[in-house]
């Protein structure tokens, strides 16, 4: 997707914003262009949260500007902004019923009664909360509470929507469904969706481009395969699921050859080698490696020798422990394909594609 | 076994309880039938309705309550106003002097009503004003804000504040998302705290008894009127008041049961 030459839907420009004693959030830059499913993930307390709330007009930024679809939005009133958000802990209103919560903002906006009537109940159809209508907002379950605050939110036609957490009350099966609804939903209306998360799985599952963001700062962006596959730094390959990590000595830049400290070879992608010098750090997720006994021969370019400490069979696949010379524990995935299985104490060989690794700075 | 033996005791405890508290109000109800002209309304002479058949007989007993009932109205309303502010911008807000405001809060109820009374009265004569009705309103607004803001911000801690920002972002400016979701969340609180004002205004004796001038109350009337015997008819308005009072408290807990039936009813 080129944001370049489109206008984009949300643009922070060097936005800041420092509270009495931290500053939650540095210098950032992001452009999100129409129509995306964008996510903001982060541990709590990475200003991921604080930059949606800065966007919606709930916190001002110390510097900078936030424009929307182009227009300097920074100063206005949330009720100025043609935003809306679905807060964390829904924020229904107790006292009004289904229809008049969904209602509520079109009727600020004095839209005329048949025109509210029509758009509530089309809303409260698409969330299939028609048979609510009349209840109080104690009376629904956590999920439908959820999708009476993304039917009130996405009624008065906003142009980005903003999602805080909005899947984090609820239960591990309720979650997935929703994950799968919200973006079914951000399809059916094609707007901009900015969606605020730590959960990882999440964040990959709905999101055409995922920011990461740690300590104020966004430490990569771009779409779910290319940040889990290239990670860049090691907070975001720690964060983006399990990897393990070594520390290598480059011998030969241009084939992309590293030492290990026990001058064991291995190989990586030499276009992932620019910049870095003398020692790298790369790493390998666990599900890339594969695991064969110790007397195999047919072996990809990558291999390394060891011992298993640990297996746990959990059905669809089985996690092994590796204890390597010169690195220490490894984690591996193995798919259950065959039925040969290592037991802790047997010795093996670990072995993967160069393509597969990635170097962090 | 054990039930049977000791089973009457928790009964009887309750009752006496219950005629500890209720003998003096039975006492004023009965005597409101008692068959007396003049004098002391102590001794029981006879059952009569004559009284509550002209409640109207003493004129200063009508234009006392009167009194009375306007001054509570009038200092429930203002401190309520005040007090629901005061609350609102102690719960949302850190500025400077908020921890003073809410030990200055808590003076007026810490304060004996004696020396508030006098205190104020020694203000008002400072001050060169005259004494009157004005003086007892304001009065009572002082130690209603207290009790006011008490009661208010009990209701707004624990309120969720992302309701107000719900609101904002739902195209409510600042007085539309008080009006439409802050003043309908905290109006239980809002309503306690002028009716608690209200019945503390009509009910105070001392405080206004310093800062009335010529002015007289109803508890005024009738602590003057106990030395010389209290009219029948005081204890016919008393009566009138207690009942209304009751029924009152009935009527809402049959309206919040019936509402909280209703919330169940999924």
């Amino acid at each position: 997707m080129d944001t370049r030459t489109d206008i984009p839907a949300v643009e922070l420009d060097g936005v800041t914003k420092e509270f009495a004693d931290f500053t939650a959030v540095y210098e950032l830059n992001l452009a999100i262009g129409e129509n995306t499913f964008f996510a903001l993930l982060g541990p709590s307390g990475c200003g991921k949260t604080t930059t949606l709330r800065m966007i919606g007009g709930f916190e001002d930024p110390t510097t900078g500007v936030i424009r929307l679809h182009g227009e300097d939005v920074t100063g206005q009133k949330p009720y100025q902004r043609p935003v809306n958000t679905v807060f964390q802990s829904y924020a229904l209103f107790p006292h009004l019923t289904i229809f008049e919560n969904v209602a509520f903002g079109l009727r600020r906006r004095g839209v005329e009664d048949a025109e509210v009537k029509r758009r509530v109940n089309e809303m409260l159809e698409l969330v299939q909360l028609t048979p609510f209508i009349k209840r109080k907002p104690k009376q629904l379950s956590g999920g439908q509470q959820q999708r009476v605050a993304l039917a009130r939110a996405l009624v008065n036609h906003p142009r980005v929507l903003l999602l805080d957490e909005p899947l984090g009350a609820l239960d591990l099966k309720l979650r997935k469904e929703m994950q799968i609804e919200l973006k079914r939903i951000q399809q059916e209306v094609g707007i901009t969706f900015i969606h605020v998360t730590h959960d990882q799985e999440e964040a990959m599952t709905m999101a055409d481009v995922i920011a990461v963001m740690h300590q104020g700062r966004i430490e990569r962006m771009g779409e779910p395969t290319e940040i889990y596959e290239d990670p860049r730094t090691a907070f975001v390959a720690g964060f983006l699921g399990a990897s393990n990590m070594m520390s290598v000595t480059v011998v030969d830049r241009g084939s992309g050859a590293v030492a290990l400290n026990g001058g064991t070879r291995l190989h990586i992608d030499p276009s992932k080698l620019d910049g870095g010098d003398g020692t790298v750090r790369v790493g390998v997720r666990p599900e890339k490696l594969r695991i064969y006994p110790i007397d195999e021969v047919s072996l990809p370019p990558n291999v390394l020798q060891g011992t298993v400490t640990d297996a746990s069979f959990i059905g669809v696949s089985t996690h092994y422990l590796v204890e390597a010379d010169h690195i220490g524990e490894i984690a591996v995935v193995a798919q259950n394909l065959d039925d040969h299985h290592h037991r802790p104490g047997d010795p093996v060989k670990v072995g993967w594609l160069p393509q597969h690794c990635f170097v962090v700075a | 076994m054990r039930r049977s033996r000791s089973g009457w005791v928790l009964p009887a405890y309750m009752w006496l309880v219950l005629i500890y508290l209720f003998l003096p109000v039975f006492v004023v109800i009965a005597f409101s039938f008692n068959d007396i002209n003049r004098g002391f309304n102590v001794v029981w002479q006879g059952f009569t309705i004559r009284h509550w058949l002209d409640p109207f007989r003493v004129p200063d007993i009508v234009e006392s309550l009167g009194t009375s009932l306007v001054i509570a109205f009038l200092s429930a309303a203002v401190a309520t106003v005040l007090g629901t502010l005061i609350a609102l911008a102690l719960v949302r807000y850190r500025f400077r002097g908020r921890s003073t405001t809410n030990v200055f809060l808590f003076l007026p109820m810490a304060t004996p009503e004696v020396v508030l009374g006098s205190s104020l009265l020694a203000l008002f004569i400072t001050l060169r004003v005259a004494t009157g009705f004005w003086t007892i309103v304001i009065a009572h607004i002082l130690f209603n804000i207290s009790y006011a803001v008490v009661t208010v911000r009990a209701r707004i801690t624990g309120f969720d504040r992302h309701l107000e920002e719900a609101a904002m972002d739902l195209y409510s400016d600042e007085w539309n998302t008080f009006r439409r979701v802050t003043l309908p969340m905290i109006l239980p609180g809002v309503l306690a705290a002028f009716m608690l004002g209200f019945a503390l205004s009509f009910d105070d004796f001392i405080i206004t008894n310093f800062n009335s001038g010529t002015v007289q109350t109803w508890p005024m009337y009738v602590w003057g009127a106990s030395r010389r015997g209290i009219p029948p008819q005081v204890n016919v308005w008393a009566t009138a008041i207690f009942i209304l009072t009751t029924v009152a408290m009935f009527v809402n807990l049959r309206i919040q049961g019936r509402r909280a039936a209703r919330s169940a009813d999924v």
